[in-house]
């Protein structure tokens, strides 16, 4: 079984933190780290490796080069490859242009059964790329997947959160799925795994690997682009709280007649 | 080779030096590479090319994870979180002090750090103990084994207040020490998943800990990773403070003048001074402070430390026992099986160390 998880390089710093950087480095100021939802996906792909002998797991990013850091935390913590989409001509990339890039780096890779990406980045919190990838690769797509497992019968069962209310799905065939952040412990890499990661060769993939020039990604090949970005401010609202359902009333028919005095 | 936050903190540094002033291990004995801002000089200086060796990761083992230095940081940062990193790097690069190799295999294989035997007063202690109890108390390594003492005292007094508990006869590692030795890593991990089925499957529904380095272990990261979950976990010390408020446990005072020693990993890593001070009270013990007590308190070693350079464990106790003689005393309180091992064990004629569970056991 082969399983690719899209992970994402996330800066932990505060939003207001990043507020000066250019809008399209989100990456200055905090702990680089890989993004919280992507590592629980990869968790949950490294349980499947822990019971099915032959799951083949790649890891894929597409970020500054600085980035192989996480790639290889991810070997570490067991991932089987690594694959780092690099390369300046892709900065500025909004979330379509960055799933057709990833769309055609995994058209390179052997067949996959699973894609698996984080439901959402902590740093854009978009959730575009895994439904953007599904219909890029013409695969199923399911997102809010909390938790899935090997049917003994074949294919896949899944949870996915929905409203107030959990849907247990099943595929048959190889699906993308955008996995949420959980609550289970997601495994650190072991002293072994970071011997092993050391040797092992991350794959890079650059603009000309997947035939795309400056003009076709990046700032130019997006259809939107990041104009500012601002820190948004809740005003905390007042409240009271009422003895009874009578005080509560009266309390309502005042403050009403106090708005409709001022207007 | 680090990660950047440990790169970022290892520059933060703005060169005031408290950290220099109030380190247990360069103050004890003079060593300037033996300080934080060392440390941290010495992981620039790897991420601007200097190779990452043996002698650099020496520095890296001389250092008790105290956080006396991140307590008065005026950065805000801690260097124990790049010196776990460091010492991770260099376990995986192969080149951590062979004493250090020796320490993890003796967790790992043995269960101890001490790769010894559990103590025959420890098993005689919990002999008669029932197979599922409301409450677990986890002795820790020490207690086990070279602290036995001070284990088999917790265990007298849990008898004495008529506590429903049990003790884990092969109670598992926490990973407190093995944390220290490596790092947060996904063998950490691993000991303490079975060790977090180990207390579930005892059916407890509080665990009560009695070396606080376990405790903040428990508390800290078991609770990230949500292993205990519906389990509540406190520490012997504030367990037993509360015995003796509810009046489970009759204290008589023991009429004593102590320095007491506060163990850092309860006053420093987890607020806990009062429990302790109240514990202090019940037995009527004229003590006197030092100056640096509660969050600020100075660690007297670690059982890491004494197994890896025992010259610093005894110059770290040598430095305690003369606080405690400027203060005119001559007995000097311990609180946490560590403490007790490590001060018993190098104290000098003149002093006399008393571990305050065993003191209590002996006054109720």
């Amino acid at each position: 079984m082969n399983i690719l998880v899209c992970i994402k390089m996330v800066s932990q710093a505060q939003f207001t933190d990043s507020l000066n950087d250019a809008a399209t480095d989100r990456l200055s100021g905090g702990q680089l780290v890989m993004n919280p939802a992507d590592s629980y996906a990869l968790e949950l792909a490294l349980r499947i490796k822990d019971r099915k002998s032959g799951t083949f797991i790649t890891v894929l990013t597409m970020a500054p080069q600085y980035a192989e850091y996480i790639l290889r935390t991810a070997l570490a913590m067991g991932a089987d490859k690594a694959v780092h989409i690099c390369d300046r001509a892709f900065a500025g990339s909004d979330t379509l242009m960055t799933s057709v890039i990833i769309s055609k780096c995994v058209k390179q890779l052997p067949p996959q059964d699973l894609i698996l990406c984080g439901q959402k980045a902590i740093d854009s919190e978009t959730g575009h790329i895994g439904p953007q990838l599904a219909a890029l690769l013409d695969m199923p797509c399911a997102s809010n997947v909390t938790g899935f497992s090997l049917n003994p019968d074949g294919g896949i069962d899944l949870i996915r959160s929905q409203g107030s209310g959990l849907v247990e799905l099943h595929t048959d065939c190889a699906a993308v799925l955008s996995v949420c952040n959980g609550t289970s412990m997601v495994r650190s890499p072991s002293i072994m795994g970071m011997r092993r990661s050391k040797s092992m060769l991350v794959d890079l993939v650059d603009a000309k690997t997947l035939g795309l020039n400056d003009a076709q990604a990046g700032v130019h090949g997006s259809g939107t682009q990041t104009i500012s970005v601002a820190e948004t401010c809740f005003k905390k609202r007042a409240h009271e709280t009422a003895a009874d359902a009578g005080q509560a009333v009266e309390r309502i028919c005042k403050m009403l007649a106090e708005v409709k005095g001022n207007g | 080779m680090f990660s950047n936050d440990s790169a970022r903190q290892a520059d933060a540094c703005r060169f005031c030096w408290m950290c220099r002033h109030i380190c247990p291990v360069s103050g004890s004995t003079g060593n300037e590479a033996w300080t934080p801002r060392a440390r941290g000089l010495m992981v620039s200086m790897i991420e601007r090319g200097t190779e990452y060796d043996g002698e650099i990761a020496e520095a890296m083992y001389h250092c008790t994870l105290c956080d006396a230095c991140a307590n008065d940081c005026v950065t805000g940062y801690k260097p124990s979180d790049f010196i776990r990193e460091a010492r991770m790097l260099a376990v995986v690069n192969d080149f951590a002090p062979k004493a250090i190799v020796r320490e993890i295999d003796n967790i790992l294989t043995k269960g101890n750090i001490f790769g010894a035997e559990p103590a025959e007063k420890f098993l005689a202690a919990i002999k008669a103990l029932p197979e599922k109890a409301e409450t677990l108390l986890f002795v820790g390594q020490s207690g086990r084994t070279v602290a036995a003492d001070t284990a088999a005292a917790a265990i007298s007094l849990l008898k004495k207040a008529k506590v429903n508990f049990t003790v884990l006869k092969d109670e598992p590692a926490s990973g407190a020490y093995l944390a220290d030795l490596m790092g947060l890593t996904g063998d950490v991990q691993n000991v303490a998943v079975m060790t977090a089925e180990a207390i579930r499957a005892s059916g407890a529904k509080k665990l009560c800990v009695l070396n606080p380095a376990d405790a903040v272990m428990f508390r800290d990261n078991y609770g990230k990773w949500n292993l205990l979950d519906g389990i509540e976990v406190v520490t012997f010390t504030s367990l037993v403070a509360g015995l003796i408020a509810s009046g489970e446990l009759n204290v008589r005072e023991a009429g004593l003048k102590a320095s007491l020693h506060e163990p850092v990993k309860l006053t420093r890593g987890l607020d806990e001074e009062k429990p302790l001070n109240d514990i202090i009270s019940a037995l009527g013990i004229n003590y006197v402070r030092l100056f640096l007590h509660g969050k600020m308190s100075r660690c007297v070693g670690t059982v890491m430390m004494d197994g890896y350079d025992t010259a610093v464990s005894q110059a770290m106790v040598k430095t305690r026992l003369d606080d405690a003689h400027r203060l005119g005393c001559s007995t000097v309180l311990t609180a946490s099986p560590d403490d007790s091992y490590i001060m018993k064990k190098y104290s000098s004629d003149g002093f006399k160390v008393i571990d305050i569970f065993e003191l209590l056991d002996s006054n109720c």
